[in-house]
């Protein structure tokens, strides 16, 4: 047992549990004197700057930052989901031995969307793989920018999950359930942290340009939460969230006006119901709408970022840009307070994602391709501003693939749940590590297996909360993000 | 329950066991220094060693061992080489492996099992582990607290003069008691707005206003009430309330999201009960039983969708065992807490930790619904005619295939006529010979009849049909012209009648007995199966045309066929079934459809089978299961588009009355003329409903750890033993009976007058509804994880006066509203304040924010635009852009109605659980997964980025500004009268006025900006616009 989860759990003995819930939060949010979130705390981020004096000295503000359970390592998150599922014998998880194999059948337990299987035609890697950094990380040529930054990542290669079909396996991956209705993982962190910045939302979606993933908003849903821990979509060019931008005909003084009159009639209102804390909130939330609308163009003003800066996000190339401009984006988010930002590689269906049934090596280059420079761009702005301390980066699918050919003939390969690859850097996590292994073909995890959850565990745990104390009151259980078997992190990731 | 695999662990069981022999050492087994290190390094910390227990298994003491956890005994003493901990640590199911983090190595796994197998002898400490955590709490259950309703007599209160109905005296009693004044009386134009929000969720007309202020007379309130109750808007509002609790939604959810047809007539049946104050035992007796009923009506069938809202996954990552009770687990949690506000789900996977609910009553209480039709979104679709719609159905449908025998009878004399000039007699009337064209390769039948007994046939320089062989057999056959000849026909017998049907029907692989599960997986191994030609029945099932008998309940059938990947979207399948039948592609269920059909017809696959489609061979699987009367199953994979277009096939020759198949083809001009006719569509109205194969369930045990391959004991329907409910008697069914009657008892039980928790429990939901908040506060969970209740004897009066009442939902509004407590203001007295802070004694009513629906509604109104029309199927609202990207199919995620559609309520938008409407969401929907009890109110920067920048609230704006102009003209005072009139529900005050006014013409002038609408755009956002007070 190691040393960081007996402090966890003294932690939780301790009583240092996170108790909020459904009901608390109505009576909070529908009484009328509603005493609990903290203008203070709001204060500090310049919400309540401007605010007419007289104005109401408590907020209803559910992001108010909370204390963690236990000194943080990481305040923020990156979340860099792979979408589709990228195979892991191709990537980071090097097996030498299954280059010779390529094209023998051998016996082999898969299960995927083609069904259950005994054995198959071993594809070998289509990529060679090369030692990185100190630490001799042997990476796929497919990563040669990420390979450079090995030193500060931590590999998982004994990832495991139980569904390999995407729907199921994406909620698991996001909420820990197979079914949907569950809050998402940003949202537990806002419900456990609320958010440094009262200006920006503190849960925020990027997705690809060809799509949602499949099943949509589900993905950043706070499930049974209130909406107000949901995932936000911000989008890295044109209007950056729904909403924001002015429709057309009105002005940014034109607006002002709208608002000062409005809040002048709310404010008359207000003196007529002895100030009650509700309806100053809703009226405070339009001075915070109108303060987001003059803050986050400026969070997401990429362009003011120096050259230098933006060619290493690989801006200056057609196919990287894209992703580049999210993982900048993240950046400055993350900088300005928010949470957590996922970012999704690949969206809709089929080839437009990680999800390669077809021609392996078209389809990984493509996603790999469109990534590489932008990640690994990420990872080195964020270790030059010293971001990386406190900011955790995650890098997964939803699973990953088979060794074997998916059909008779091709190089496609179809999902595997049974062992995938998984890495973090950052945010209090050692750097050029590896945990777990698969089997000599890279098809099961089987030694040091690590469940979703486990990974759940270290994210939270490494935010300073304690992933078996963080609850949620709900359908009559305390709820957790862990389940309710618990989870503990991943200590060898742990620094 | 997976043979395979268990199968493939015997290797690594021999190999254990072999080491074992082999070992050389064979010194004897110390527990310190060889077990005690593996249990504490793998195995103590979840069991036994630290407070939290995993699965209830503690490994720490030798007694922990033996009484295992909550899969049973971790060794068996008896059987040792059987025990639990020695199948988890052999990986030898890959659903229970432990230790999770990976495989032991041989030498420990071998270690054990030579401990498992001396007795596990124990040396050292007792216990090596620490107390679990949750003994005290297990002893900490707290006896259930509801027992059956007594009505308790109203408290004396001291000022008698307040108390309008005995309501009153419990509340007023309680104030008193805390020295908390209620507040005043809400003045009258507040009064009507609350009271028409509350019931309607629309805003009073300024002419109804007017009427009330000018006579706010009892009378005047109560003939309010009336006309509110009977407006139809009023089940527009109230089944909201309902559809919140039953997680109402219209799609599946999950990859693709499909659409759950019909399931709006439900909506529209909960919209109707309320509006015709269905008593609400009726109301619980139709959604859970309305098949069951005596008297089973289109309604009460429509009623039963409440059991098929579920999510659904058509792929489920878990296998579709795990899935079918994933479902019923969703249905018997949400039945259990809209009903009897329990939690039973808690007791899924253990007894429930905080209520006194075993697992067992768990899964007694899923036992009622354990004869249920697979809730699968493609289930059955139950036609709901009315008696004159049957006969008029029953009379065209009679027409129609009158019609259609008439053509298939000029078709098949035509065929035949065509068929006999084919075949050319020698001379002598003893060789008949001709060409034959075969369209395509495959296996081809044919069949003789008559010619006398020796007659020959020869196919292409095959003999084969002769003496002594069978009269009909298959032959397969190149694409091309072959010669058909018949020799030694004997002139004096009935002249020879020769039929044969083209073949692209290779044959299959089948089987008559359970093969087990995967056996539609391309992996698995059907060689031992027998093999034999389609299709499969007994002779005479109409329309059938037998290949090989099959007789049984059920056959399962395989073969493969080749398909070209790049044109997966082009397979489809045509096919004849009596009765349910199920097709997979490579595993992936491709088809399912439930009953039989007489001809063959088009049974087009899923889109997820088409995505499993692969390159070159594919896995074809079919079952099919016998109801009774004719059996008969044929499925063939076809090209969409050669059903459409390809050349017909002379298909026949002889005097055999010709099958289906063989009069019309597979495609071409004939098949399309009798398509013509048959698809006719004559089909009567259909419900999402449910249905029952009979009257007797399959046996449901207990799952271990919620685990649908772990099965504990048997259980039968039982109500759940908290309530100290009466036995549940289910009659015997009768050998033919549709149904196993369960739910009805169920259903009865629940809808019982003296239930302690039915009347209760929706007595709590109606209060909640007007009075912002339930008396108890979690109306989904009265258990001891709930928040009990902060006025009891209230709750239980008000429970007692709804079975009184006739469990009448209009008359607990009526005693609600015309209570003083109802009728306070939002204006606290001041002394209220300091004691009564959080109005946890009702000293004032609660101010509310509109709900979504009611913004958008109110905001149509507005407009002057709301389209007030009823029921059918859902509108599409407008979906910004921004919205749709997060689809995965952007272009296909949702579609576009007229705009006057747009204008409906929001009870009709469409509800698509992966694709809310954005304006909705943002307003604290009800999230549609999960049963909910109560919507938030969360006040955020986003919401008001919506209703300031938002599409729709501008486009409202603009309306509204429309129609001030259109109804008072250009004076401007006289549009913001008119607007705070409508918008607000009271008269604007001159100074009001004279502000707006201000506001007004400060903007005029300025280019590109209607100021009226930029006013409208304020008025919107008030939150006195906003709030119910």
């Amino acid at each position: 047992m190691d040393e960081r989860s007996e402090r966890t759990d003294r932690t939780t003995d301790g009583g240092g549990g996170r108790s909020f819930d459904r009901r608390r939060f109505l009576r909070h949010a529908g009484g009328a004197m509603a005493s609990w979130p903290l203008a203070a705390a709001a204060a500090r981020a310049g919400a309540l700057e401007g605010l007419a004096g007289g104005g109401p000295a408590e907020l209803l503000n559910p992001l108010a930052p909370r204390p963690p359970h236990f000194a943080p390592k990481a305040k923020a998150v990156i979340f860099l989901f792979m979408y589709g599922g990228p195979s892991q014998v191709d990537t980071f998880d090097h097996k030498p031995e299954l280059y010779g194999l390529d094209g023998k059948t051998v016996k082999v337990k898969t299960r995927g969307r083609g069904g259950s299987k005994d054995e198959g035609r071993v594809v070998g890697p289509k990529w060679r793989f090369k030692p990185y950094g100190e630490c001799g990380k042997m990476v796929s040529d497919l990563f040669p920018h990420v390979g450079a930054c090995v030193d500060d990542m931590a590999f998982v290669h004994s990832m495991y999950a139980e569904s390999p079909i995407h729907g199921s396996a994406m909620f698991m991956m996001n909420s820990g359930h197979l079914f949907s209705g569950k809050p998402c993982l940003g949202s537990w962190v806002n419900y456990g942290l609320g958010s440094e910045n009262a200006n920006l939302p503190g849960f925020v979606v990027m997705l690809d340009d060809s799509g949602g993933p499949i099943s949509g908003a589900k993905n950043w849903s706070s499930g049974y939460m209130p909406a107000s821990y949901q995932g936000t979509v911000v989008r890295a060019t044109g209007n950056p969230i729904m909403d924001l931008d002015l429709p057309e005909g009105m002005t940014r003084p034109r607006l002002r006006r709208v608002l000062d009159e409005l809040k002048r009639h709310n404010d008359a209102h207000l003196g007529r119901y002895d100030g009650n804390h509700e309806l100053a909130a809703r009226i405070a939330s339009y001075e915070l709408a109108y303060r987001m609308m003059e803050h986050a163009p400026e969070a997401l003003a990429i362009d003011r970022e120096p050259e230098a800066t933006k060619a290493l996000y690989g801006l200056d190339e057609e196919r990287t840009a894209p992703f580049g401009r999210k993982c900048l984006l993240a950046r400055r988010l993350v900088e300005r307070g928010v949470r957590f930002v996922q970012i999704y590689s690949g969206g809709n269906h089929n080839d437009h994602n990680w999800d390669a049934h077809g021609d392996l090596v078209i389809n990984h280059e493509k996603h790999a391709g469109n990534t590489d420079r932008p990640i690994a761009g990420l990872l080195r702005d964020l270790k030059r501003t010293g971001m990386l301390d406190e900011t955790l980066v995650v890098w997964t699918g939803e699973f990953g693939r088979q060794p074997t050919a998916e059909y008779a003939e091709g190089t496609g390969r179809d999902h595997n749940s049974y062992g995938f690859t998984l890495w973090m850097a950052g945010g209090g996590i050692k750097g050029g590590v590896s945990v777990g292994e698969t089997d000599e073909l890279g098809s099961a995890a089987v030694t040091d297996r690590c469940h979703v959850r486990q990974v759940h565990a270290t994210i939270l745990n490494r935010l300073g909360l304690d992933p078996n104390g963080l609850t949620y009151r709900f359908g009559g259980l305390d709820q957790k993000l862990v389940g309710v078997e618990g989870a503990d992190p991943i200590g060898a990731l742990l620094a | 329950m997976k043979p395979t695999r268990a199968v493939s662990a015997l290797p690594a069981l021999f190999l254990a066991v072999l080491v074992a022999a082999d070992d050389p050492a064979g010194a004897p087994l110390s527990f310190e220094d060889d077990v005690l290190p593996i249990l504490e390094e793998q195995c103590f910390r979840c069991h036994g060693g630290r407070k939290r227990v995993k699965g209830g298994l503690r490994l720490t003491s030798r007694e922990g061992v033996l009484a295992g956890g909550d899969s049973g005994p971790a060794v068996d003493l008896l059987q040792p080489e059987t025990s639990l901990l020695l199948k988890m640590i052999r990986y030898a199911d890959p659903d229970h492996q432990m230790p999770p983090k990976g495989k032991l190595d041989d030498d420990e796994i071998e270690l054990l099992a030579r401990w498992v197998a001396e007795g596990i002898p124990w040396e050292g400490e007792d216990d090596f582990g620490v107390a679990p955590d949750d003994e005290g709490e297990e002893s900490a259950i707290e006896p259930w607290r509801y027992g059956p309703v007594v009505r308790p007599a109203p408290p004396a209160v001291r000022d008698e003069a307040w108390v309008r109905n005995p309501i009153d005296a419990f509340v007023l009693a309680r104030l008193e008691a805390a020295s908390a004044p209620p507040a005043p009386p809400a003045d009258p134009a507040t009064l009507l707005r609350r009271v028409t929000f509350d019931l309607t969720g629309l805003p009073p007309t300024p002419d109804e206003v007017r009427a009330f202020v000018a006579d706010p007379s009892d009378a005047a309130y109560e003939a309010a009430i009336e006309r509110l109750l009977a407006s139809p808007r009023y089940g527009e509002r109230w089944a909201r309330h309902w559809l919140d609790v039953v997680r109402y939604a219209e799609t599946n959810g999950f990859e693709r999201d499909t659409d759950k047809p019909f399931v709006w007539r439900y909506r529209d049946w909960v919209i109707d009960a309320f509006d015709e104050d269905k008593p609400y035992d009726r109301f619980v007796l139709e959604q859970l039983a309305g098949d069951e009923l005596d008297e089973v009506t289109p309604e009460t069938l429509v009623a039963t969708g409440f059991q098929r809202l579920m999510q659904w996954d058509d792929e489920p990552g878990q296998g579709v065992l795990q899935a079918r009770y994933d479902t019923l687990d969703d249905l018997v949690s949400t039945t259990s807490q809209a009903f009897l506000g329990v939690t039973l789900g808690c007791a899924r996977c253990h007894d429930h930790k905080k209520d006194p609910i075993p697992q067992t009553d768990y899964y007694r209480f899923m036992a009622f619904f354990h004869g249920l039709t697979d809730l699968r979104a493609d289930g059955p679709l139950v036609e709901i005619p009315t008696p004159e719609e049957r006969a008029e159905i029953d009379r065209r449908r009679a027409e129609r295939d009158a019609e259609l025998s008439a053509w298939l009878a000029a078709r098949r004399e035509e065929v035949e006529a065509r068929g006999v000039r084919l075949l050319r007699p020698s001379d002598d009337r003893t060789t008949w010979t001709g060409p034959l064209d075969v369209p395509a390769d495959g296996t081809a039948r044919f069949g003789l009849r008559g010619g006398g007994e020796r007659a020959r046939l020869t196919v292409g320089g095959t003999s084969l049909l002769g003496p002594g062989v069978a009269r009909e057999r298959s032959i397969v056959l190149a694409a091309g012209t072959v010669e058909v000849r018949l020799d030694d026909v004997d002139p004096n017998a009935p002249p020879p009648a020769l039929w044969w049907r083209p073949g692209t029907s290779p044959t299959w692989r089948h089987t008559f007995d359970d093969p087990g599960p995967d056996w539609a997986s391309p992996s698995f191994d059907d060689s031992a199966w027998s093999v034999g030609a389609p299709g499969f029945g007994t002779a005479g099932t109409p329309g059938s045309e037998i290949g090989t008998e099959w007789s049984t309940r059920h056959v399962w059938l395989r073969r493969s066929f080749v398909w070209n990947a790049a044109e997966r979207d082009a397979l489809t399948f045509v096919g004849h079934h009596d009765d349910d039948l199920e097709v997979f592609v490579n595993g992936v269920l491709a088809v399912g459809r439930s009953g039989y059909v007489t001809a063959y017809g088009e049974l087009p696959p899923s889109d997820a089978a088409r995505a499993a489609v692969r390159q070159g061979e594919n896995l074809l699987a079919v079952r099919c299961a016998q109801d009774f009367g004719g059996q008969f199953v044929h499925v063939e994979p076809a090209r969409v588009d050669a059903l459409a277009a390809a050349a017909p096939t002379d298909v026949a020759f002889g005097r055999r009355p010709l099958t289906l198949a063989a009069t019309i083809g597979d495609a071409g001009p004939a098949r399309e003329a009798f398509e013509a006719i048959r698809r006719r569509e004559i089909v009567a109205p259909r419900a999402l409903a449910v249905t029952e194969r009979g009257g007797r369930p399959e046996p449901l045990h207990v799952h271990v750890r919620g685990s649908a391959h772990a099965l504990g004991d048997p259980v039968e329907p039982a109500f759940p033993a908290l309530f100290d409910p009466p036995p549940a008697v289910v009659p015997d069914p009768p050998a033919d009976a549709p149904t196993s009657g369960r739910r009805r008892v169920l259903a009865e039980w629940i809808a019982s007058d003296d239930h302690p928790m039915t009347a209760r429990v929706m007595a709590n939901r109606i209060w909640q509804h007007h009075l912002g908040r339930g008396i108890v506060r979690t109306p989904n969970d009265f258990g001891a994880l709930g928040e009990g209740s902060t006025h009891p004897a209230l709750l239980d009066w008000l429970a007692a006066e709804f079975v009184a009442r006739g469990w009448s939902v209009k008359a607990m509004h009526r005693l609600i509203l015309t209570s003083a407590t109802y009728r306070m203001s939002s204006h606290a007295h001041p002394d209220a304040l300091a004691a009564d802070p959080a109005n946890d004694l009702f000293s004032r009513f609660a101010l509310r924010r509109l709900s979504a629906e009611e913004m958008r509604d109110t905001m149509i109104a507005m407009t002057g635009r709301l389209n007030e029309r009823r029921g059918g199927p859902s509108f599409y609202s407008r979906m910004p852009k921004e919205a749709l990207a997060t689809s995965s199919r952007p272009d296909a995620a949702w579609g576009t109605s007229p705009l006057e559609e747009t204008f409906r309520r929001s009870i009709y938008i469409k509800v698509k659980r992966s694709l809310l409407t954005p304006f909705l969401a943002a307003l604290d929907l009800a999230d549609t997964d999960q049963t909910c009890p109560e919507r938030f109110t969360t006040t955020q920067p986003t919401q008001a980025l919506t209703m300031v920048n938002g599409e729709f609230v501008h486009e409202m704006a603009t309306r509204f500004a429309e129609r001030l102009r259109g109804e008072v003209g250009d004076d401007i005072d006289r549009q913001i009268r008119r607007a705070v009139a409508l918008a607000l529900g009271r008269e604007a005050t001159d100074g009001e006025v004279a502000s707006h006014r201000a506001f007004v013409e400060e903007l005029s002038g300025e280019d590109g900006v209607d100021p009226l609408a930029l006013f409208c755009l304020v008025i919107l956002n008030l939150n006195e616009f906003a709030y119910v007070a």
